[in-house]
């Protein structure tokens, strides 16, 4: 039985608070930004990202080419995409809570990235059910 | 982790905050005004494409082009420079985007404890916080732009 944790985004400040998903003591989004690092397009694109996500949590506009609702039809947690030219970060929004940054991929791995991000999601809405 | 101060320092914050902003004034004027993007670049002489790269947020031209661009929205940009090290002490106490927009003056004095006490002028509630070792205005971002700096050390 795997336990999730929520863990505040330093880099992150506004009205809407972005939490990274700690998975039994690991969060992926977390080894993503580390293994990022050394990459100096990829860090520029994460610094653009982590951009975003303050506006977002600043309630500020942004167009669907940066931040997108990937939300399937008939699910009631939303699901969102940040976007940069080669970068991708899947959040899902939590009332109450916040957002929550569980998976960071790439424009050229989102298909196999997406199903990843939404087992996390699901297996940890279905912890907090329990 | 990034963290905030690696953020704030960064080019990419303040290039995707100026982008944000000017897509937002943008996307506003045009529907306020119900104005396709056809006409507005017709309004402005350049291609559709280019109206489009500013509504995805991916302005980067030229500054005549972006002053240019304000004009035709009836808006004109106000520029600021502030030094770096004030913004992200700003940032730190959740001050930053209310200096930028002027909402709040913000008064920091000092005492032998080395604290600074922080008043909004919004609410008057203070608030002390430890720092030491860099100087501010004693007045910022408000009204009353007092010439005097605090030295903390």
């Amino acid at each position: 039985m795997s336990t999730f944790v929520l863990k505040k985004l330093e880099a992150v400040v506004g009205k809407q608070l972005f939490f990274e998903l700690v998975v039994d003591d690991n969060s992926q989004f977390d080894d993503y930004c580390e293994a990022i690092k050394g990459n100096r397009q990829y860090y520029s694109e994460l610094l653009k990202i982590f951009t975003l996500m303050n506006q977002v949590s600043q309630l500020n506009m942004l167009p669907q080419t940066k931040f997108k609702d990937i939300t399937p039809n008939k699910e009631s947690v939303k699901e969102y995409e940040f976007k940069s030219k080669h970068l991708r970060v899947y959040a899902f929004h939590m009332e109450k809570t916040g957002k929550i940054v569980a998976y960071g991929g790439y424009k050229n791995t989102q298909k196999d990235d997406i199903p990843k991000f939404r087992s996390y999601k699901s297996r940890y809405l279905k912890s907090i059910q329990k | 982790m990034i963290t905030r101060k690696e953020l704030i320092s960064s080019k990419e914050y303040w290039l995707v905050k100026f982008q944000s902003a000017l897509y937002e004034q943008v996307e506003k004027y045009l529907c306020e005004n119900k104005i396709s993007k056809t006409d507005f670049s017709k309004k402005l002489g350049v291609s559709k494409g280019y109206i489009s790269q500013i509504l995805n947020g991916d302005f980067d031209h030229k500054i005549s082009k972006f002053i240019e661009l304000s004009l035709a929205i009836e808006k004109v940009p106000f520029l600021k420079f502030e030094n770096l090290e004030k913004c992200v002490f700003l940032d730190s106490i959740g001050a930053l985007d209310a200096a930028q927009e002027s909402k709040i003056s913000i008064n920091v004095s000092i005492n032998f404890t080395k604290h600074i006490k922080i008043e909004k002028q919004q609410n008057n509630e203070p608030i002390l916080l430890k720092k030491t070792g860099t100087s501010f205005p004693v007045n910022y971002g408000g009204v009353h732009l007092a010439n005097q700096f605090v030295g903390l050390s």
